[in-house]
């Protein structure tokens, strides 16, 4: 592993360690380390700013009751990644239906980003809500968050197997999706 | 037709979970068949283009609420509108903003003109912390301790001034030389030396320096191994002065070559026939941790970024870029977070300036 990660896992480490005893300031940095990445993945997750919000809150509200159980020769990066991507398949879940095409995709574009970036949004996130959830989190987890296959199988709790076949097929359909949409 | 064992090779490919044997057998695949290649380019397109979208920042006041569930009960202070939750508990407010109230007194502390309004302000947090919650609040006490409720926190005007401090603008006052970990950055000759230099000010004051900071496959890329290996590879470093492998990193063709790998265009450009021969690129295409980081998604994607596009022929990037301080400080980060954004970058640039070597 990467020096740079495994101090920063570290880093975490010490941080729980210092919220279970007692100090408040250490869960917050804890959270500010990892806030922004786990809010867009929700957001990628749900194509929705205030589900993604209340996810990324429930997240973290679930990881920091549970701290307790966790268990330190695990990253806690992992730790609440999966609980961020349980907490977007569930959200997912409820809606029950494949949020699809018209007006669903409702993430505003900063001012100050760039025109081609806008547009790599849009295209991204219209498509991506087409897709299965299952489909749309390893494609979120790999080519957003860079992944390895075998962290998107502790995040998933699947076979690295499938974590794979539904990669690869998952890409085959987004690809299909942004094609027909340019159609 | 491609059968499922090579479409599957190059997926892998892409991802970089392939053996070092797996991976000549991909690049021999790709050229061997053009009909390889064009997948190979078409899912490299598509990982390109999830990288060229835009990271949000997270809503302001998010971390704030969660600060909140954590150091209360859960679902305490969910956001307004969706979940309610008025009301608070004296002890509840001064646990959830505790970390603010800290930082707006550094605030003050640092104007003289109302340095009476903060020591006002300490004494009145003082005695509150002293009567009711004790000092420093501690997660055992938080929501424990009942001791009547305040109204609406958007009342007091406390709780907005400290509030701001947990939302994504930096300013000087979150750069101060009391931050541990910039104090620590400034504790490195090295890295002093460099952040008072000229060179350094000047890119660190560019709009696409700060937007390669939010760029996800950048930060990925500075903690690649390969990435950093290959910055102190010599003859990479050799290639990164050479007039003509300048005059290609600029050239239309070249560019496009690196978001469609259209190697048969490149073939019959002039530039990149001159760096075909020259000896620096010929080493350079043989050393191992070259061909890695070419292999690496998160490189490929920042290729075709425009802000690394514009900063790669700004001169005084090319002098950090082999920087063993810059290298140091670029892992850092708390450099990272700052670099973000311009206000917190020239309060980083004021106080290094002010610091002693």
């Amino acid at each position: 592993m990467d020096e740079a990660i495994a101090a920063s896992d570290d880093m975490d480490r010490a941080l729980v360690q210092r919220f279970l005893d007692g100090e408040l300031a250490a869960g917050d940095e804890l959270v500010g380390r990892h806030l922004s990445r786990m809010y867009n993945v929700a957001l990628r997750m749900l194509g929705n700013v205030e589900d993604a919000e209340d996810v990324t809150q429930t997240a973290f509200g679930n990881a920091f009751a549970a701290l307790g159980t966790y268990d330190p020769k695990y990253r806690f990066f992992s730790w609440i990644y999966r609980m961020t991507v349980n907490a977007s398949l569930n959200t997912l879940k409820r809606r029950r239906n494949v949020v699809s095409l018209d007006g669903k995709f409702d993430v505003p574009m900063s001012g100050a980003t760039a025109e081609s970036a806008v547009e790599a949004e849009d295209r991204v996130g219209r498509a991506l809500l087409e897709l299965k959830p299952d489909d749309r989190a390893v494609l979120v987890m790999r080519h957003f968050d860079a992944l390895s296959y075998e962290e998107i199988s502790d995040a998933l709790g699947v076979p690295v197997k499938t974590v794979k076949s539904r990669l690869f097929t998952a890409r085959q359909r987004l690809r299909q999706a942004l094609l027909d949409r340019r159609a | 037709m491609l059968t499922p064992h090579q479409q599957d090779l190059l997926h892998r490919e892409l991802d970089g979970e392939t053996t070092p044997e797996e991976s000549i057998e991909a690049r021999n695949l790709m050229a061997a068949q053009p009909e390889a290649l064009e997948f190979m380019t078409s899912l490299r397109d598509l990982d390109a283009l999830f990288h060229s979208v835009p990271r949000h920042a997270s809503p302001p006041g998010l971390r704030q609420r969660i600060y909140g569930d954590i150091s209360s009960k859960p679902g305490r202070s969910r956001r307004p509108g969706r979940a309610g939750g008025s009301a608070q508990s004296v002890t509840s407010w001064i646990s959830q903003h505790w970390d603010g109230v800290r930082n707006l007194t550094e605030e003050l502390m640092q104007t003289k003109k109302v340095l009476v309004g903060a020591a006002a302000a300490i004494a009145v947090i003082a005695v509150i912390g002293h009567f009711v919650v004790g000092y420093p609040p501690s997660i055992r006490d938080a929501g424990t301790i009942g001791a009547g409720t305040i109204g609406a926190s958007d009342s007091i005007t406390g709780v907005q001034q400290a509030g701001r401090y947990q939302g994504r603008t930096m300013t000087e006052a979150d750069v101060t030389l009391s931050n541990p970990e910039v104090q620590a950055l400034f504790q490195d000759d090295k890295i002093l030396k460099l952040v008072q230099s000229d060179v350094f000010r000047t890119v660190m004051r560019d709009e696409s320096f700060r937007a390669l900071q939010s760029n996800a496959a950048y930060q990925a890329l500075q903690s690649s191994a390969d990435y950093k290996a290959l910055q102190s590879n010599a003859e990479f470093k050799a290639l990164q002065s050479n007039a003509e492998f300048k005059a290609l990193q600029s050239n239309a063709d070249f560019k496009a070559l690196q978001s469609n790998a259209d190697f048969k265009a490149l073939q019959s450009n002039a530039a990149f026939k001159a760096l075909q021969s020259n000896a620096d690129f010929k080493a350079l295409q043989s050393n191992a941790e070259y061909q890695a980081l070419q292999s690496n998604a998160a490189y490929q994607a920042l290729q075709s970024n425009a802000a690394y596009q514009a900063l790669q022929t700004n001169a005084a990037w090319q002098a950090l870029q082999s920087n063993a301080a810059y290298q140091t400080l670029a892992a850092s980060q708390t450099f990272r977070a700052l670099a973000r954004d311009q206000a917190a970058s020239e309060a980083f640039l004021t106080q290094a300036m002010r610091a002693q070597q």
